[in-house]
């Protein structure tokens, strides 16, 4: 309530002028409407609880505001699917650091109850997984590729990168007895949600999708339940050409490592998109070389012809890949005799052509045949793709440096 | 020496029987008084030749002793009531003076009596009413020559109290600094150079608070005039702390 001399009045409110020389306007009481009484209203303004409720209501908002933003991002940067057969997914925040992980089916919880990679770098949590999957026997013959899809949460977020994700997991499979192939898959955030409205990993749900696509069936149920590795032998498909990104390179390694002496694949560099291993052996995938086999022989054809021309110094392919398999090099020594055959017979190929690129054409028919020729002979071969001679090279054992200088 | 510092100096002593304080009382209200029967009688009066004055001084000599802090009424607007009063029922008597507004005619009609106190106690709460409406009507147009609206004094008005003050301050230099009162009356405007000079405000702050400060300015300068706002004003400390000492 404010006391002053009534100056003007208008309607229920008026002004007045207090003791100490303030004119205010004052909601007035019905009896005084003289002017120039002294008379009692309450001012309009907001009451100081009010303001005080205003001053609070702001901070308090601007606080969910700071932590929604704090939490948001933290939450959302990327998601990473892992499939091997136990699906479990990894929540990356900015610092691509891994805030939760949840299992998306019963092994991948079981999974997880026993490695927890939470607060790891997703690199680290990544091969910390695979690792314990193998370890766990979840990873095994039958079931034996290794699907990663990223979900980045925003556009265009680098949140975690596809090529590091990749080597992490092939830096751990490389060290596994069995072979295990490894595809990485980037997917948006729409397929995300549809796949978490599905029960699913992302990764799943875009096979899933591409199978649909390509008119060969798979039930979301199967997509859900079975290993990844069960369902290529039982379909007789290869999960890499179901993935639906064109844009987006699907990459697969596929490490043969056999006791007996394999060949062993380093994870590649970006932009060759094909190896195939001389031997695999696994009897299940042989069903799906023949309906694999053209588009990748396809794929290696345009690479070969790429790389003709550029006269590849062998050196540089030598260089990414001599880094990476410096931690195995102890077990690769038995590989390498066998590798190193297998490069002997590549080099021979390849000595004429080098250098004529006028001989393309036949360079092309003869690899092409080569590599037919080979998936033939690989009934097990599990990439599905034709035999790349150039690729073959890629795992840059530190023997083969000297070899192929000699091209 | 202003009037209301004096009416605060002598009014007790004179109204405790100091026959000196109420001399001096009479001496400083002579102008005051002159200007309320003016008012009333709607033309210029002289001391010693117009009966209206001494009915005027008389009527305030009577004000000093029936003035009573508790109505709340300042003493000058109650001294002024009670000159009215006493003019209505001089020119009553002087059927001659049928110039006089018309307001006093119809509203004293029937007779007067001082003696009943219920009567009397009636007429000042009248009268006193109309009198303030009176003013702060008279304010609100005084305030109108120079462009400034009830309404825009409320926004103008400062609600910190330092920044109140301080415009107040300058609103006193105005009203006391014949020179720059003068500017203020002939112009309209507030002489903003000077005040920024003397009070040490910054032009901003002045030209901000320009409506508060003319208006003050005036309510101040003529006191005289708006003696029930003056008079609500003058209970904050800020005047008050220097009656004393200005009138000593």
């Amino acid at each position: 309530m404010l006391k002053g001399i009534l100056v003007q009045t208008k309607g229920p409110t008026g002004v007045v002028m207090t003791p100490d020389g303030r004119f205010v306007r004052v909601l007035l009481t019905r009896n005084h409407r003289t002017l120039g009484q002294e008379v009692t209203g309450t001012e309009l303004k907001f009451s100081s609880f009010l303001q005080g409720v205003a001053v609070a209501a702001v901070l308090i908002l601007v606080c969910i505001l700071g932590l929604w933003t704090k939490m948001m991002p933290a939450t959302a940067a990327a998601y990473v699917a892992l499939d091997i057969n136990p699906s479990l997914e990894l929540a990356v925040d900015n610092d691509g650091k891994v805030m939760e992980a949840r299992g998306l089916d019963e092994e991948g919880e079981e999974l997880l109850k026993k490695v927890t990679p939470e607060k790891l770098e997703v690199y680290q949590a990544v091969e910390l997984l695979v690792a314990g999957a193998a370890r766990y026997h979840y990873l095994n013959d039958t079931n034996n590729v290794v699907l990663a899809t990223v979900t980045p949460a925003r556009e265009n977020a680098k949140v975690v990168d596809e090529e590091k994700l990749e080597a992490a997991v092939n830096h751990t499979v490389a060290a596994l007895a069995t072979p295990v192939k490894v595809v990485t898959e980037r997917a948006t955030v729409q397929e995300h949600k549809q796949a978490s409205k599905k029960g699913v990993s992302v990764g799943r749900y875009l096979i899933h999708q591409g199978s649909a696509k390509q008119g060969n069936q798979i039930s979301i149920d199967e997509v859900k339940k079975k290993g990844l590795g069960q369902l290529e032998k039982e379909k007789g498909i290869e999960i890499q050409h179901l993935l639906p990104h064109p844009k987006l390179k699907v990459k697969e390694v596929l490490k043969n490592r056999v006791e007996a002496g394999g060949d062993k694949e380093n994870p590649r560099t970006p932009g060759k998109p094909v190896q195939i291993l001389p031997k695999e052996r696994d009897p299940g995938t042989g069903q799906s070389s023949g309906q694999s086999k053209h588009m990748p022989s396809g794929l290696i054809i345009k690479e070969q012809i790429q790389q003709r021309p550029q006269n590849n110094p062998p050196q540089n392919r030598g260089v990414p890949e001599q880094n990476k398999p410096d931690d195995r090099e102890d077990k690769e020594d038995e590989e390498e005799k066998e590798e190193d055959k297998n490069e002997q017979r590549r080099d021979d190929r390849r000595q004429n052509p080098l250098g004529q690129p006028e001989h393309a054409k036949q360079i092309k028919d003869s690899i092409l045949d080569k590599v037919q020729e080979k998936l033939k002979n690989n009934k097990d071969n599990k990439g599905g793709h034709g035999s790349d001679p150039a690729g073959g090279h890629s795992p840059g054992k530190p023997g083969n440096g000297p070899k192929e200088k000699e091209d | 020496m202003t009037l209301e510092q004096c009416t605060a100096q002598y009014l007790n002593q004179a109204r405790e029987g100091d026959a000196q304080a109420r001399e001096q009382l009479l001496i400083q209200a002579k102008p005051f008084i002159q200007s309320a029967c003016v008012k009333v009688c709607g033309r210029s009066l002289e001391w010693g030749r117009d009966d209206e004055l001494s009915i005027g001084l008389m009527a305030f000599n009577e004000a000093i002793d029936r003035f009573e802090d508790e109505r709340k009424i300042p003493f000058l607007g109650f001294a002024r009531l009670v000159i009215k009063s006493r003019l209505s029922d001089f020119f009553r008597r002087e059927a001659r003076h049928r110039h006089q507004p018309l307001e006093y005619q119809v509203a004293d009609y029937g007779p007067v009596q001082m003696d009943t106190a219920q009567a009397w106690e009636k007429y000042l709460l009248e009268a006193e009413a109309r009198e303030r409406q009176e003013e702060v009507i008279e304010f609100q147009k005084e305030l109108s020559l120079y462009g400034i609206s009830v309404s825009e004094l409320v926004e103008a008005s400062p609600k910190h109290r330092d920044s109140r003050e301080n415009l107040l301050a300058v609103a006193k230099q105005v009203a006391e600094q014949p020179a720059l009162m003068d500017h203020l009356l002939r112009t309209r405007r507030l002489p903003v150079k000077e005040l920024t000079f003397s009070s040490g405000l910054h032009r901003k702050t002045i030209e901000n608070g320009r409506r508060y400060i003319i208006a003050m300015a005036l309510l101040l300068h003529q006191r005289e005039r708006f003696i029930y706002l003056y008079s609500y004003l003058k209970l904050t400390g800020w005047s008050e702390g220097e009656e004393g000492s200005g009138c000593a």
